[in-house]
């Protein structure tokens, strides 16, 4: 089955009859799978409620209105602290993949002059997006958003700029702070609660509001940083 | 729950069609995008689920999928990482890659050094 | 009524996106269809009272990983003592 993978975006077409029975031999089972699996879905009653109606009883004691947010950090933050420090390896092993010691330097990513209407269309258009991602961090307690949304959308606005050529200069600690920031925010929080409460990441009545914001705050840096450095990697290599 | 079905099985449809291709697709770039279908087919499957209580949305599938969605762009980013190793580390320009258990040779026959000679070559580097 | 035929267009737009991605020779055909695949799919979300999910597939999903996966078809720039070998 995976007999042979091109890895040089040139297809290599093999088609001799044997494969040719298996795919589609494998085509049908997995056409009659999803069937069945649709029939299976139609027939069944949908599952009760149980967790969303425990997240919306408990929703006024998250220090956040939006439940979405009070599941991601508070109700499950273990998740997020999870998912945060998997950005944080991920970009670890980026480095470790494209830095070997063994080989020489990458080319750094070419900067070329931008077309005159492009730079001031982005003069104008930076600041806003940046704008859009604070607010989108901040509206995250009340309304659909916050910090996965808001690093999102500053990331893109950093990748359009790279994208037409103009350069982004900023010391390199920058890199290293940043991306380490949101899980050791994050741990921090955690430990420093468990002083006052006993159990890891369970906020003291009434600090709740605070803590989000900060964790939200050092998140969105974090995951800002390391979407950026995904297509600075990849544009190198 | 009629259009709450067939987002379900829209998401599974989803699924299948990205399972298959994951197998089968030539270029190692549409097995990611394979990779990336199948994980939209099952948030489709889930956010449709987290919808179907009259009205009132259920708030820990979305907060899940979030987690996921960045997720999946972590993960495609590491395996379009090592895809351009293999492709920098490999300077042939027909290389395909045999699997081991596998015995017949004839993918093979489009690469102009054996595997190991070039592995070796690499390693002297 | 309309709704309904909203739905029904949604789902197969994005069943025949997908495939066409899937199954398109040109890679650079297949990423610029699996962009169109994420901002259908954002649709989708919208449709599915999912609007924190839509904002971040926007971004990401239809954005980013396009991006990535755009800049990952560039040609190798093969380090020096690589290509002295």
């Amino acid at each position: 089955m995976f007999k042979d993978i091109s890895v040089n975006n040139q297809q290599v077409v093999h088609r001799d009859t044997q494969s040719v029975v298996i795919r589609l031999s494998i085509a049908v089972l997995m056409a009659a799978l999803c069937a069945i699996t649709i029939y299976v879905l139609a027939l069944s009653e949908p599952a009760q409620p149980i967790l969303r109606n425990l997240a919306l009883a408990q929703l006024d004691n998250t220090g956040v209105d939006n439940p979405v947010t009070a599941v991601l950090l508070n109700f499950r933050s273990y998740d997020t602290l999870l998912e945060i420090a998997l950005l944080y390896v991920v970009v670890l092993s980026l480095y470790s993949c494209l830095f070997n010691p063994n080989e020489s330097n990458l080319p750094p990513l070419p900067t070329f002059e931008s077309h005159v209407i492009v730079r001031h269309f982005l003069r104008a258009f930076i600041p806003l997006i940046i704008l859009i991602g604070g607010y989108l961090l901040w509206t995250g307690a009340y309304e659909p958003g916050g910090a996965f949304q808001a690093g999102a959308i500053i990331a893109s606005g950093f990748i359009v700029v790279r994208v037409v050529g103009e350069p982004i200069i900023y010391p390199p600690w920058i890199d290293t702070l940043c991306i380490a920031l949101g899980t050791a925010t994050f741990v921090a929080v955690a430990i420093a609660v468990a002083f006052f409460e006993g159990t890891i990441l369970t906020y003291p009545a009434g600090s709740a509001a605070g803590l989000i914001l900060l964790i939200e705050i050092a998140a969105t840096l974090s995951i800002t940083l390391s979407l950026y450095i995904f297509y600075r990697m990849l544009g190198r290599l | 729950m009629n259009d709450i079905l067939m987002y379900s099985a829209t998401g599974f449809v989803l699924f299948f069609l990205g399972l298959y291709f994951v197998a089968f697709a030539p270029l190692v770039i549409t097995r990611i995008l394979a990779i990336n279908i199948m994980g939209v087919g099952i948030f489709m499957f889930l956010v449709a689920h987290a919808n179907s209580h009259n009205g009132v949305t259920d708030p820990v599938p979305h907060a899940l999928i979030l987690t996921g969605i960045v997720v999946a762009v972590a993960g495609t980013a590491l395996a379009l990482v090592l895809v351009k190793k293999i492709q920098v580390l490999s300077h042939n320009q027909n290389v395909t890659i045999n699997s081991s258990s596998d015995t017949d040779q004839h993918t093979i026959q489009h690469t102009e050094q054996s595997p190991n000679q070039r592995t070796k070559d690499n390693l002297h580097d | 009524m309309i709704n309904t035929l909203i739905d029904i267009c949604l789902c197969a737009g994005i069943i025949m996106i997908a495939t066409m991605s899937l199954t398109s020779q040109y890679l650079f055909k297949a990423i610029v269809l699996f962009m169109c695949f994420g901002i259908l799919v954002t649709l989708a979300w919208v449709r599915l009272n999912a609007w924190d999910i839509a904002i971040a597939e926007a971004a990401i999903g239809a954005g980013i990983t396009g991006v990535l996966l755009l800049v990952s078809l560039k040609p190798n720039s093969v380090p020096k003592k690589q290509t002295e070998l």
